[in-house]
């Protein structure tokens, strides 16, 4: 009998465990940068590390249906584990970078800059590793505030509830702009 | 017929009925030698097994001697006579029953039985065929020693005698096994031992009612606590040298006819990790290799397993550049990870287990097979993945280091492939507490398994952490006894 | 019980209280420094009449069953409580349960902690307090590695922001309710083989040690964020980036899964003994019999606020005022 129980538990643990198809490591779309806008429907644009994935534009009326829409039209689940920077338009800051930090999980090394939507050249034609070096190489020299997420969060949630950011227009970064929780 | 029928029974005085008997139960075993003279006077049987003994020995030993003894007066006077006045061999035990004689016969010795006499003489002219004094296969070393253990118990005893020149080595000699009639030995420091750990061997071994016993693993269970151990806390060793080691610090050593390997009790766990060539270098190297060793352990167990899990459920512990690769190379595999995982760790144990079983001239085929066409044709045709193939080898290979744990390390990274495919880091770690708490219970007559790192001792770093120079070792007067709870 | 040696001790109730260190809620300042180091000060003070009580040949198992029967209930209850922030704080750590669809991820997780538990604290103390050794110094490995990878993150002027926190008695009663463990100290303290002083000495200056070295880092690291953070620990070792990982909640991971078996199972063994001495004739399956208890009382507790004054008073109960009248009871009965 204890023969046929750990047979029976060895099965079903070939079978629960990723054997089967399941969600595999080339099944994901691994988001590099993301640019946000929009407070009350939200608009999104993600641009990914495989160079053959083109940058995706989403809306969507909160975080959650922008993703599903996302997942849903590039058929693949998005991991935003290793997002290097993002991109903030017009939008709730503080809520935002709350929201991208603890639900979606992005690292806290991502760096945040702002950006006008008319200005997301960068994004959608896929130049983000370009801009992220531009930032991280400011930020080195002095000329950029220090802007990943923990710290302009930080200067969101703080009794002054601001924090600077480097400004990214189509040629790169321009200066810093202030946003406010 | 069972062996109580006869093992007990007393020697038969009248010869032919003797011999009747010794027939009947042999059931005329055409290597079974009966030779029939007479001795003094008296007629004698001298019973021996064909091809056990040196003939030459017996010739000059026993046969001359013997065809020139005087009449006597009974078959008890010429047996006094050969007992007291000729020293036919360094080896002359006494068979007062049928069990002894066959034993002693079929170990070799010349059985000599006389009419009228219901005891037999034996004479130890053992000259079977052994093979001779080798180097261990299973534990390479370096600077140390090149002996090993043979089959012969007898031997091996003095293998260890030669290196324990000391009187307090004790060893003494029983037999196990109903039908093997298998020869055991236990050694121990009778100056070291603790009392209470030889008595409860003793019991333990008391408590073996096998048939035959060809192997350690026959006798190791017994000794053994009942309950589920990953780990043995018996140890076995084919070094004299290594056996000697543990016998100083107090520990009890059981050698087994026929078996070139000693059981050691009781066993630690970071003794697996401690070699004879840790002695021999200097202690910063040797304590480096330790580590090593400790490192290749985790590595052997963890590494696929977190591999798979790291990929398949938290691939943001990986460096960017690292994943993209792997993202690529997957990509063309057509199996999931695990899957390939277990394909690829199935293979090399069939791969293994082939090249353990084969016969020597095929062996070169197998390596061809093995390496060139499995390994290089599956990669090629993208069946696995390359990382994943480099992971699996680097575990393997990992598990060599400690070869003494291979067996728990195998399944042990099978289980943790399993949990780490289910449920990611969260199911490797629980699995972990479950195997830390099954080592952490291994606990046999007193001495905890994890000790000296769990019951913690300072004292038995010196020889786990780091690997202390003999001047400040020599000090210690370390013996086992030190981590009894 | 076996023996157990004083390492053993303090590991066996360091690693139960470095896990409801982990699922601590609200914000953390040096307010909340402060008043956890007053508090085990306190705590070392109210255990001085246990100290006194084992010293001088007591033992609780054969102290009168009244007192057997409230530190029964109180273990239970605390193991439930247990329970209930291994259910709070899965919401912050994510386990991979795509392979699982039909069962909900907490359940999962309290379902499978629970289930590991069981094996854990079935061998015994001494099996425990060996593998507690053990985990405890892996512990003790991992956070110094998520404070050395959040070192770059460490500010000064988070340590100023001090209204993080809700007030030093506040934070005092919190710190007293995260210490409900001690029901177990006072079990576990009668079958030391040092000195239960030494023993009690030892252990809570490893417990000062523990909740300065992790609140004094959250406070550096994740000051500037308590607001967005519902588990400031979680959010500290989530920032933390060693090895240029991307984060580590999933290394954050292994050791809340360790540290949560090791606290439950710590509770589990010493109600299991005691039930042992309530009940002589039940031997088998106690430890399962126990952690159903702790599972329903878990369902009893999960809707109550986890830091209130009666928790927190319950503790002084079980650590001073039931063992001086265990003390006292003796006394007389030996005069």
């Amino acid at each position: 009998m204890k023969v046929y129980r750990l047979f029976a538990a060895a099965v079903g643990a070939i079978l629960l465990t990723g054997c089967k198809s399941s969600d595999r490591v080339h099944d994901k779309n691994y988001v590099r940068a993301l640019a946000l806008s929009g407070h009350e429907g939200k608009i999104a644009v993600f641009d990914f590390y495989d160079e053959e994935s083109k940058p995706y534009a989403s809306a969507g009326e909160d975080f959650d249906a922008l993703r599903e829409k996302a997942e849903l039209e590039l058929g693949k689940t998005l991991f935003t584990g290793h997002t290097e920077l993002i991109v903030l338009g017009d939008c709730d800051f503080t809520a935002s970078l709350e929201f991208l930090l603890n639900e979606w999980k992005v690292s806290p090394s991502c760096l945040v800059v702002y950006s006008d939507e008319k200005e997301w050249y960068n994004i959608e034609e896929g130049k983000t590793d370009v801009l992220a070096d531009s930032v991280r190489n400011a930020v080195k020299q002095g000329k950029s505030p220090e802007c990943d997420i923990v710290t302009v969060l930080s200067g969101l949630l703080s009794e002054e509830g601001f924090a600077e950011v480097p400004f990214a227009d189509s040629d790169g970064i321009d200066g810093t702009y202030i946003i406010a929780s | 017929m069972k062996t109580e029928d006869y093992y007990y029974s007393p020697i038969i005085s009248d010869l032919q009925k003797n011999l009747s008997e010794i027939k009947r139960i042999s059931g005329g075993s055409t290597d079974l030698m009966v030779n029939e003279f007479y001795c003094g006077g008296i007629r004698c049987v001298l019973l021996c097994c064909e091809g056990m003994l040196s003939t030459q020995t017996i010739s000059e030993l026993i046969f001359e001697p013997l065809m020139h003894v005087e009449k006597k007066a009974s078959s008890h006077d010429l047996f006094k006579h050969i007992q007291d006045n000729m020293l036919l061999a360094v080896d002359s035990p006494v068979a007062e029953n049928y069990g002894q004689l066959f034993r002693l016969v079929n170990s070799g010795f010349a059985v000599l039985i006389a009419d009228g006499m219901n005891i037999a003489l034996a004479f130890g002219v053992q000259g079977f065929a052994m093979r001779g004094i080798t180097e261990p296969t299973g534990e390479g070393n370096i600077m140390g020693s090149h002996e090993g253990f043979v089959e012969v118990i007898r031997t091996n005893i003095s293998l260890i005698r030669r290196k324990l020149k000391s009187p307090f080595l004790v060893t003494k000699l029983f037999v196990k096994g109903d039908k093997s009639q298998t020869d055991l030995c236990i050694c121990y420091m009778q100056d070291r031992v603790p009392k209470k750990l030889l008595n409860k061997i003793h019991e333990s071994l008391d408590h073996i009612r096998l048939e035959s016993v060809f192997s350690t693993g026959y006798v190791r269970p017994f000794l053994e606590s009942g309950s589920f151990e990953l780990f043995s806390s018996t140890g076995t060793t084919e070094r004299p040298d290594v056996l000697c080691s543990k016998l100083i610090e107090g520990r009890v050593a059981i050698l087994i006819d026929g078996v070139p390997y000693a059981i050691i009790v009781p066993r630690l766990f970071c003794e697996s990790f401690q070699t004879l060539d840790d002695y021999a270098f200097k202690p910063y190297y040797s304590t480096f290799i330790r580590w090593v060793k400790y490192a290749a352990f985790i590595l052997a167990i963890f590494l696929p397993s977190v591999y798979v899990a790291i990929a398949m459920y938290h691939p943001e512990l990986l460096n960017s550049t690292l994943l993209m690769i792997l993202v690529q190379e997957e990509t063309k595999a057509p199996l999931s990870l695990v899957t390939e995982a277990l394909g690829v760790m199935i293979m090399y144990e069939i791969i293994r287990e082939a090249g353990i079983r084969l016969p020597k001239p095929v062996g070169g085929a197998v390596s061809i097979v093995a390496g060139l066409i499995i390994g290089d044709a599956a990669v090629k045709s993208g069946l696995i993945s390359t990382p994943m193939l480099t992971i699996i080898a680097l575990s393997i290979i990992s598990g060599f280091a400690v070869p003494e744990l291979n067996p728990p390390v195998t399944i042990l990274r099978f289980g943790f492939l399993l949990a780490g495919g289910m449920l990611g880091l969260f199911g490797i770690s629980l699995l972990a507490c479950a195997v830390l708490i099954n080592i952490c219970s291994t606990e046999d007559y007193g001495f905890p398994f994890t000790a000296p790192l769990s019951p913690f001792k300072a004292s038995g770093m010196r020889d786990t952490a780091i690997r202390t120079g003999f001047r400040k070792m020599q000090t210690g007067g370390f013996t086992v006894e030190d981590y009894h709870e | 019980m076996n023996r157990i040696s004083g390492g053993q001790f303090a590991a066996l109730l360091l690693v139960s209280d470095a896990f409801t260190l982990i699922c601590i809620s609200g914000g953390v300042s040096l307010i909340t420094t402060a008043a956890f180091l007053a508090g085990i000060f306190l705590q070392l003070a109210m255990a001085i009449p246990a100290v006194k009580y084992y010293n001088s040949g007591g033992s609780l198992k054969y102290a009168p069953k009244p007192f057997l029967w409230f530190y029964l209930g109180y273990i239970l209850l605390w193991g439930g409580l247990l329970f209930v922030m291994i259910w709070n704080t899965a919401d912050e750590l994510s386990i991979p349960s795509q392979n699982f669809p039909v069962i909900p991820e907490k359940l999962l997780l309290s379902g499978l902690i629970a289930l590991v538990c069981l094996y854990v604290s079935s061998p015994g103390v001494r099996p425990l307090s060996r593998a507690a050794v053990v985990s405890a110094a892996l512990g003790a490995v991992c956070i110094g590695i998520v404070i050395i990878g959040a070192i770059p993150r460490f500010s000064v002027d988070n340590l100023n922001n001090t209204y993080n926190s809700e007030g030093f008695f506040h934070e005092l009663a919190k710190g007293f309710v995260l210490s409900g463990g001690l029901g177990s100290f006072i079990v576990y303290l009668g079958y030391t083989k040092t000195s239960p002083m030494k023993c009690t000495i030892g252990y809570f200056i490893g417990k000062a040690v523990l909740y300065t070295a992790v609140t004094v880092t959250v406070s550096a690291v994740a000051g500037g964020i308590m607001k967005a953070a519902d588990f400031p620990v979680i959010t500290a070792a989530e920032i933390s980036q060693p090895f240029s990982t991307q984060r580590i909640d999933s290394l954050f991971l292994i050791v809340f899964a360790i540290l949560a078996v090791f606290a439950i199972s710590v509770q589990t063994e010493a109600a299991a003994w005691i039930i042992g001495v309530l009940f002589p004739d039940f031997t088998r399956f106690r430890s399962t019999f126990t952690l159903i208890l702790m599972i329903c009382a878990a369902f009893l507790l999960s809707g109550a606020e986890p830091y209130n004054l009666l928790y927190a008073a319950a503790v002084p109960t079980a650590l001073f005022i039931v063992p001086l009248i265990m003390s006292r009871i003796r006394r007389k009965g030996e005069g």
